[in-house]
């Protein structure tokens, strides 16, 4: 089980702050998040850092072992 | 607790004493941190919202160098958050604006202004010298210039960025094997239609006045060294819920993805002349505003179909989304139009164009009754 940290537009997109996923790679993180969420947070994803442990994390064979916290952090550059 | 960035510099004055004794009361302070703050040389990328309460605090706290590096001029519409910027200001150089406000907030301190823009070209002559830097600009270019400027040059940044009711918070310093930089964040540099900027999406006026205050704490804290720095973690802050949170950052793996950078689409493009001369025709193409809902309240035009591109960029077929027939794209400029317009073209749209210059040219040169915002 993966946590998974919504930030910023991510959180609006997902409707949530957190939320728990069961998934064994980045790739199948993101899959089931794209299957239970709207289109919204797919392009959200598409342009946000990912970071795993605070290491970013782009290649969805990336393995994501039990208790994984995975950080979703869309850009924006405002001053 | 990291070292001090900065020597101690000349005894105080008996006015400096005066002057800075709330600081000077402070455990872990104390008259050598002023000596430190006095002496210090520090850049601030950005004369605006971040810009303001950073340059107000380093000032009022005796940093007795600063650098003030903006290319713009105020805006009438910058005055809702940029607090250095006074009604009278609008039309001159924000360095200039900014560094009168400095100079006369605290006479201690010596002002240089540099009215550039950040570039790959210039940015390390800009900032060479300086011990600190607190980027406070308001794009990407500029912050990837600013983070790989100190980076090479060995010199730490205190980041923030804002959006609407979000920011986010962190401090770059070099050196060690755990140092991380905007590019451990952001490896892969968005592309500007992909990332909203205060201009079209907006920002809570006083949440830059908190960020920019969270940054001015964090610089004081390096230059003086005491405390723990935001190194190594980035802040983030809700102003709509007032909830805080922190994650962790750590360096990159060392092989980051480069985009490959999409070959610009040969678009048609209409003027809004063009546009306006078929505007009455019951058998002109559809109208296409792709901005936010809160633009499209401040005027559009009329007859348009309004749908904001993050909902253009989700369609995956054009049936149910949009009449038969050739479309329009415009937005506030044009970068989001060319976007949608992309997406359309992908979908297979047969006739896409694009209104040159958004509702800004619309207001120059159509119709001056629609808002400059």
């Amino acid at each position: 089980m993966a946590t998974v940290r919504y930030f910023a537009a991510a959180a609006e997109a997902a409707g949530t702050e957190q939320e728990q996923v069961e998934a064994a790679t980045l790739g199948g993180l993101l899959a089931d998040l794209r299957g239970r969420h709207d289109a919204r947070l797919t392009r959200v994803l598409e342009v946000s850092s990912i970071l795993h442990d605070g290491r970013y994390v782009s290649d969805p064979a990336t393995p994501l072992p039990d208790g994984a916290v995975l950080d979703v952090l869309p850009p924006f550059a405002g001053g | 607790m990291p070292a001090p960035l900065v020597e101690p510099g000349p005894e105080l004055t008996r006015a400096q004493l005066t002057r800075y004794s709330r600081h000077l009361l402070v455990p872990g302070m104390g008259i050598e941190a002023q000596r430190r703050l006095l002496a210090a040389r520090v850049a601030v990328v950005g004369a605006g919202g971040l810009g303001s309460p950073i340059l107000a605090y380093l000032a009022a706290a005796g940093v007795g160098h600063l650098t003030i590096i903006d290319d713009d001029v105020v805006d009438a519409s910058n005055l809702q958050r940029q607090i250095v910027h006074r009604d009278d200001a609008v039309g001159s150089p924000k360095a200039d604006s900014a560094a009168a406000f400095v100079t006369a907030l605290n006479p201690d301190v010596t002002v240089t202004t540099r009215r550039a823009r950040i570039t790959d070209d210039n940015a390390r002559s800009l900032l060479e010298g300086q011990h600190l830097v607190l980027d406070g600009a308001d794009n990407f270019p500029t912050r990837y210039a600013v983070a790989d400027a100190c980076a090479a040059l060995g010199l730490p940044v205190v980041w923030a960025a804002v959006l609407r009711f979000d920011a986010q918070v962190s401090s770059f310093v070099p050196g060690g094997p755990d140092a991380v930089t905007l590019r451990d964040l952001y490896p892969v540099p968005p592309r500007p239609e992909d990332v909203p900027s205060c201009a079209e999406a907006g920002v809570l006026g006083a949440l830059v006045g908190q960020v920019g205050s969270i940054m001015a704490a964090e610089a004081v804290k390096l230059i003086c060294g005491f405390g723990e720095p935001l190194v190594g973690r980035i802040l983030l802050i809700d102003a709509l819920t007032q909830r805080t949170r922190e994650v962790p950052l750590r360096p990159a793996p060392p092989v980051a993805p480069t985009p490959i950078p999409e070959a610009p689409m040969d678009l048609n493009e209409l003027s809004v002349e063009d546009v306006a001369a078929i505007l009455n025709d019951p058998a002109r193409p559809t109208l296409l505003d792709v901005r936010e809902p809160a633009e499209h309240a401040l005027g559009t035009l009329p007859g348009s179909l309004a749908v904001p591109l993050g909902d253009v960029l989700s369609w995956d077929r054009l049936d149910d989304n949009l009449p038969d027939g050739p479309v329009i794209v415009y937005c506030k400029i044009s970068p989001r139009a060319r976007r949608a317009a992309a997406h359309l073209v992908a979908l297979g749209h047969p006739d896409v164009s694009l209104m040159d210059g958004g509702m800004i040219a619309w207001a120059d040169r159509i119709d001056p009754s629609y808002p400059h915002y």
